[in-house]
């Protein structure tokens, strides 16, 4: 087999990871079976790394120590007003971290947000490998076309602390198209990607042509998921509920987490059948009533009533980004329904009104996305007739003015590479220098604006104010790396900067960060006859734990302390081989302390040692 | 149900009696229980247990009447007391009236920490019962009158409590013991050898609980039709726990997923798997069976 390469949709909610073999594009179910995998991190309360279903599991109860939705930190500066209005929808712990960068308290360790991303990326990767059978280390990875450069990086990072070489970063809506054009490859289109997924809602206009996929507006709402239709569920439960018993069920974790997954199941349930019986036995109970049950039934037509205001929401943005894309809804050539959340008929049948067609099943809604990756993935890697991928800026560029005023120089939807300049002057007489402060964003005021980079353009003449002609200069290339610089006209002193957006993270803790994540996986990767043995052995130690009273007193009475103090050596024997991973030696052990407790029960139960006897 | 479900059926009843004084009741279950497994050391030792707490606790007329020949003049074991036929009404003991009264501690409003107590997660049907001194209801009524004891200031209740504690734990009955210690914890949240002995109680538990239910890489699942749950008896804790059963995570995943102490899920999923409403993969009812009266 030729070396290895995945392709992963690193999304909010859940992600996804899939492979080319034998030309078709597949995506690698994980070790449970399931095709899609959550992207929730948790420390349960006994110590143990949760992540994917398990986690999900327990993200009500265990709220504080679950980490879900952490690509909405992913890059982001402790300063950004983005993640100060997400910050708010969180119920886990952020810290402002070490370089202006945020920090995830989870128990008593603090960890980046590319730390979490990757603890989902190991997962996937070893997914990979079990379905493999053999090492991976190449992958692709997604990420949304709004992202901007430190968001990249930041994704960039988590792959290398899962140990992964991430060959390419591309969007997901292009991704999308990929797998769409895939066997395609003569087809000229201008395709709309409907991306709704379980936390965000991406639209994307994008043309396609012989091979080259160039986006040409996105736009979305971060904030509108398929986690906003299972709330919706959840109230319509939860309120009769509180009228009819006094019990507001949201306010209890463990029933809040039982109506979530009923709702969800409902919700999946309803885009196949026309209603659903959601039964929750104990829900809840009162001193008076005992024990209560919610049971309920839930009709598609009633959960389309439910959700209309979020699908309107949805088809808000569509026409939003349509206009600056001065595309016509009727004039597009496909519309690809991206996210589980698409399934809904009533969605697609917004769709469908919409855009005046039906929008296209060519595309496995959960699935597309990933499978775009390892597309692009192979071709990478086998170098085989590369796809062109042209990207947009999603954000405006430009650089902070007088009076905190914010003054773009490209604006958002230009497709890359590009460039642009904007003349400035002095504000002050015999002004020495100039500040140039480069931001993103859509805001006039520059401090609702991503900071990107700050240099100072300094020997300027000395000259009244207004009079100094500053040329500054945007270049993106095409792989989307920006940079300014600034020049003085008359005196031709330039002052450059390559925005090199960090993650947040350091090299040295990048590093170190990868090298914790790689012993945490050689602990995962225990040979399983070894861990057939521990559990074993566990089990043994727990049964004498329980039944070590019994054979203290039994030895003062009359049993003596020579089959304790042997029981005691193999035991301590036994815990060694266990933290020493000897598994020769631990089945010898196991073999030993089965007799010995085979022997002490039997003399228990004969009554040796007993007082009184 | 076969004869090892009949004993551990005694067996638990016996401990709920136990648990809440009804001593003569305890015996009972218990004495039937060990004519069913003479050779079962756990019942002999209960038995043994609820006898010596009758007798140390027997006001100096009671152990009287006791101690009178039983009707049918016969001892079942060497070690156990005449057995007589309690009065039909309660007598009321006149010493007993003059001494102020130690109340029996309020049942804990959290789940009970016996491992074969009902609990309030999966429980065992249990008539509902007064604990009122002076109860004149019921012919068992001897072993719920007020115990003379002397008066005691409320730090010297726990000193009792912390005896009696260790009393417990001395006979292995971690549930009685974490019982008194956490009413003393609740007084005295600072006490060290309190602190100590609570969480050796819930660690040996959590131990029993888990030799009962095997292997915590097993993977439990509804033994029951979905549609019968709701016949259950189930606290919202157990029906929670219920709910995450589903035949593909193992015990410890669900240690991890459900949030719960440690000590409460695995009682949960013992009552649980002891009920026939969950079974282990690849393990039938019966052998589930076997699993739960080992130790």
């Amino acid at each position: 087999m030729g070396e290895l390469v995945i392709g992963i949709d690193l999304g909010t909610t859940n992600s996804v990871v899939a492979t080319v073999q034998g030309g078709v594009p597949t995506v690698i179910p994980n070790r449970s079976g399931y095709r899609i995998t959550p992207s929730v991190v948790a420390m349960a309360r006994n110590g143990k790394r949760l992540v994917g279903a398990l986690a999900r599991r327990q993200a009500v109860t265990n709220a504080e120590r679950t980490v879900v939705a952490v690509k909405r930190l992913m890059g982001r500066r402790w300063t950004s007003k983005a993640l100060q209005d997400t910050l708010a929808r969180m119920p886990y712990t952020v810290v402002q971290g070490p370089h202006e960068d945020v920090r995830i308290v989870l128990g008593e360790t603090q960890y980046s947000p590319p730390e979490i991303s990757a603890m989902v990326l190991t997962e996937l990767r070893l997914d990979a490998e079990a379905f493999f059978g053999e090492p991976v280390s190449k992958a692709v990875i997604t990420c949304p076309a709004y992202f901007n450069d430190a968001q990249r990086n930041a994704t960039k990072d988590a792959g290398r602390i899962a140990g992964l070489d991430v060959i390419r970063i591309i969007n997901e809506p292009t991704s999308a198209a990929l797998a769409y054009g895939f066997g395609r490859p003569q087809v000229e289109k201008q395709v709309a990607v409907f991306d709704l997924g379980g936390g965000t809602f991406d639209f994307t206009v994008l043309h396609m042509f012989k091979g080259v996929f160039e986006v040409e507006a996105t736009g979305g709402d971060s904030l509108l998921g398929g986690e906003d239709f299972d709330s919706c569920i959840i109230d319509w439960l939860a309120e009769p509920f509180f009228t009819k018993h006094g019990i507001d069920l949201r306010k209890d974790k463990m029933s809040l987490q039982r109506l979530r997954d009923a709702a969800e199941k409902a919700k999946c349930e309803l885009s196949n059948q026309k209603s659903v019986e959601i039964n929750l036995p104990f829900i809840s109970a009162t001193q008076k009533t005992g024990p209560l049950h919610l049971q309920s039934s839930l009709t598609r037509e009633q959960l389309e009533s439910l959700t209309a205001e979020l699908i309107a929401r949805c088809l808000r943005v569509c026409e939003q980004v349509l206009g600056e894309a001065k595309v016509h809804a009727g004039a597009l050539g496909e519309v690809l329904l991206v996210g589980g959340q698409t399934r809904m008929p009533k969605i697609q049948e917004a769709v469908k009104s919409l855009f005046g067609r039906d929008p296209s099943k060519a595309v496995n809604p959960d699935e597309a996305v990933a499978l775009g990756a390892a597309i692009q993935g192979a071709m990478l890697l086998h170098e085989e007739q590369e796809m062109l991928l042209l990207d947009v800026t999603p954000h405006s560029l430009g650089i902070a003015i007088a009076g905190g005023f914010f003054q773009k120089i490209i604006p958002k939807n230009t497709t890359v590479p590009t460039s642009a300049h904007h003349v400035f002057t002095t504000v002050k007489d015999d002004q020495p220098s100039a500040k140039i402060t480069v931001l993103q964003g859509e805001s006039d005021l520059a401090d609702d604006n991503e900071l990107l980079g700050e240099f100072m353009l300094t020997g300027l003449r000395a000259a009244p104010r207004g009079t100094v002609d500053i040329d500054v200069i945007f270049d993106i290339s095409a792989d989307g790396i920006v940079s300014v610089s600034a020049l003085d006209v008359q005196t031709g002193a330039r002052q450059s900067i390559t925005v090199t957006a960090s993650s947040g993270l350091t090299e040295e803790e990048i590093q170190k960060a990868a090298s914790a994540n790689e012993d945490w996986m050689l602990g995962q990767k225990e040979d399983p006859e070894f861990q057939a043995r521990k559990t074993k052995a566990e089990e043994l130690f727990r049964e004498f734990e329980v039944l070590w009273p019994k054979l203290t007193r039994a030895a003062q009475n009359g049993l003596g302390d020579d089959p304790l103090q042997r029981a005691q050596a193999a035991l301590s024997v036994a815990r060694l081989q266990v933290a020493q991973k000897e598994s020769q030696g631990l089945a010898a052990s196991i073999d030993r302390l089965e007799r010995m407790l085979g022997a002490l029960k039997g003399a228990l139960d004969r009554g040796l040692g007993q007082e009184g006897r | 149900m076969g004869e090892g479900g009949k004993f551990s059926t005694l067996l638990l009843e016996g401990l709920d009696h136990y648990r809440k004084g009804r001593m003569m009741e305890a015996v009972r279950a218990w004495e039937e229980a060990y004519l069913l497994e003479p050779t079962n050391l756990r019942a002999r030792e209960f038995l043994r247990s609820a006898l010596e707490r009758i007798h140390a606790h027997m006001t100096p007329n009671t152990r009287a009447r006791e101690e009178k020949p039983a009707v049918d003049g016969t001892r079942k074991h060497p070690w156990l007391p005449p057995v007589t036929q309690p009065p039909s009404r309660p007598v009321a003991d006149p010493a007993a009236a003059t001494v102020v009264q130690k109340k029996r501690p309020p049942p804990a409003t959290g789940p009970a920490p016996n491992p074969w107590d009902e609990g309030p997660s999966v429980a065992i049907p249990q008539k509902e019962e007064k604990n009122e001194p002076g109860d004149s209801v019921g012919a068992w009524s001897i072993h719920r009158e007020p115990m003379p004891i002397e008066a005691v200031a409320p730090d010297d209740e726990t000193e009792v409590w912390m005896r009696g504690a260790r009393e417990l734990v001395g006979l292995n009955d971690f549930s009685g013991a974490l019982e008194l210690l956490t009413k003393i914890v609740e007084r005295k949240p600072n006490d060290p050898e309190a602190l100590q002995m609570h969480e050796l109680c819930e660690h040996n538990l959590t131990l029993m609980y888990e030799s009962k239910l095997g292997s915590m890489g097993s993977r439990p699942r509804m033994a029951i039709p979905a549609d019968e749950v709701i016949w259950l008896n189930l606290d919202p804790r157990a029906g929670f726990v219920l709910a995450q059963i589903d035949g593909e995570v193992s015990f410890e995943d669900l240690y991890a997923i459900c949030g719960l102490k440690r000590l409460d899920t695995a009682r949960i999923l013992c009552q649980l798997l002891e009920e026939g409403v969950v079974q282990v993969q690849g393990q039938d009812r019966a052998v589930a069976k076997r699993a739960m009266h080992r130790s």
